[in-house]
């Protein structure tokens, strides 16, 4: 074995990791060069010293202050924990499938019925087809009531705004969900928004209901991301709801908990929300539709899953 | 009374052992509380430890281990088994103190900066070399610490994070490719190259023969 491939052994042969030819083969190179040999006590020496100054033990009292705060915690149980530990994906299945069935069960029977608002699937669950996902579908399309795919309108027809007169809103019933149903309270309309960083005052910024081309799973630190992302949306003259369209209470988040949520922002402060989104946590996500962001000033929904 | 002293002590040729982890996870998740506080006297030191050299700050250190010790314990009934507890253990120590971090850079925290910023105010700059001897006999442990601590500041995260689990808390190849998701292969190449930028650190501090 010549030097150059010893070298790349040093440390496997310090770990005794290497096969017996393998070792033999390190020590001959040793023997053969000295410089490779003061490599290696270089290296055994760095990691003695490593290894003898190390190790932190914990200070003292560490565990009974750690019992104190055991003591106000609720007596540990297995459905506790399972509960928290079912994954918001799964959640999303079963909301994708229960809106699934809300299609098959109201499908409207006369063909020349006037075609009802699109509904915004509550959550993104793992299997099924990403909207907001280009690879997932062809760019400029968008679910429509029927289930399948249709042109979003173009930035010369900007989207419907959900009070529009599009549909009565006897029509839009059966194909609305749960949560542009039964928008939230006066002080946190669907259909007013705020001023965002640096975007120009607008009273009544119509919502934008069409599939959010947008979807980020945010992971966060901290032990309130929620909070965190409130502070944000808040910052952009936006507001953020639950699934359901409900207005949000932050909580401490566990660790590998995740919540998903939507936040309202006005259009033109969708790529503001994308850099904040950055400076949160990491996005490892990121399905946008630009052409969108700056249809009208319209209040656009950006489908979050915040991870901790 | 009498096995749980015998687990305590061990004799010359004859090793008693004692509860392995899965055993003390049992009893935990058939009620025994008591189970956990040997769990938090098995992995203190080794959690806090880890938190300490990761946060290089001994007041966020404890309330990250401690935090982590909480989740352990919400989280062990639900525990499969499908990893060593140790593995898991030290999984969501790195992932809280990963959190911790990204929760106090946020807030302006810089303390890393100044270890790795302003080495002459916490490591000593050749009081090794100047004793003349090994570091065994002339470091000083509070100057040892202090060189730890600079060198870890130096070196990028994925190499402290695998010199931190290989040679500090001492966990064997396999088990760290668990806790970082990598390859037996990758995690062996990547210590190789951790160790000789530690190496490379330490000699630039405290020249080649002092270490």
């Amino acid at each position: 074995m010549d030097s150059f491939f010893a070298r790349n052994r040093l440390s496997a042969y310090l770990d005794g990791d290497l096969p017996q030819d393998e070792a033999r083969g390190v020590e001959a190179a040793m023997s053969r060069d000295p410089a490779l040999r003061a490599e290696y006590e270089e290296l055994r020496r760095a990691v003695d010293f490593l290894r003898t100054n190390g190790p932190i033990a914990a200070p003292e009292g560490f565990a009974n202050r750690l019992h104190i705060r055991l003591a106000a915690e609720p007596p540990p149980s297995r459905l506790r924990s399972t509960l928290r530990r079912v994954r918001m994906d799964y959640v999303g299945i079963a909301a994708v499938a229960a809106v699934a069935l809300l299609f098959v069960g109201t499908r409207h029977p006369d063909p020349a019925t006037p075609a009802p608002a699109p509904v915004i699937a509550a959550a993104q669950a793992p299997g099924v087809p990403d909207t907001s996902s280009p690879a997932a579908v062809a760019p400029g399309a968008a679910i429509d009531h029927e289930g399948g795919f249709a042109a979003i309108p173009s930035p010369a027809s900007p989207p419907k705004p959900k009070s529009g007169a599009s549909a009565s809103p006897a029509e839009r019933e059966p194909f609305q969900a749960d949560w542009e149903r039964d928008p939230p309270a006066a002080d946190g309309s669907l259909t007013t928004g705020t001023s965002g960083q640096g975007a120009t005052q607008s009273t009544a910024v119509p919502t934008l209901y069409s599939p959010a081309p947008w979807r980020y799973r945010v992971h966060a630190g901290g032990t309130n991301p929620l909070k965190d992302l409130m502070e944000v949306a808040s910052s952009l003259g936006g507001r953020i709801v639950d699934g359901k369209g409900r207005p949000l209470a932050d909580y401490p988040m566990d660790e590998g908990d995740s919540q998903s949520v939507r936040v309202y922002v006005p259009s033109y402060n969708v790529e503001a929300l994308q850099r904040k989104l950055k400076e949160l946590g990491t996005v490892d996500t990121i399905a946008t539709d630009p052409e969108m962001l700056y249809q009208n000033g319209a209040e656009v929904p950006v489908s979050i899953e915040v991870q901790r | 009374m009498f096995l749980a002293l015998l687990s305590a002590v061990s004799f010359p040729g004859l090793r008693v052992a004692g509860p392995t982890d899965a055993d003390l996870v049992d009893r935990f998740q058939h009620g025994d509380r008591r189970a956990f506080d040997e769990i938090v006297r098995r992995y203190q030191d080794k959690v806090y430890g880890l938190c300490r050299r990761w946060l290089d700050d001994a007041e966020g250190a404890e309330e990250t281990a401690q935090d982590v010790f909480i989740a352990l314990y919400r989280s062990l009934p639900g525990f499969r088994g499908e990893s060593q507890l140790s593995t898991w253990v030290f999984k969501v120590t790195l992932n809280h103190c990963k959190n911790h971090r990204l929760y106090r850079n946020r807030r302006g925290y810089r303390r890393h900066e100044t270890i790795g910023g302003k080495p002459e105010e916490d490591a000593p700059e050749r009081q090794l070399a100047d004793d003349g001897a090994g570091t065994d006999s002339a470091v000083h442990r509070g100057e040892a610490e202090a060189l730890v601590r600079f060198a870890l500041a130096q070196l990028d995260e994925e190499h402290r994070q695998i010199l931190l689990l290989r040679d500090v808390e001492d966990l064997a190849y396999e088990e760290i490719g668990d806790i970082l998701d990598l390859p037996r292969g990758t995690v062996k190449s990547r210590i190789h190259r951790a160790r000789a930028e530690l190496a490379a650190v330490l000699a630039r501090k405290i020249g080649r023969e002092d270490i």
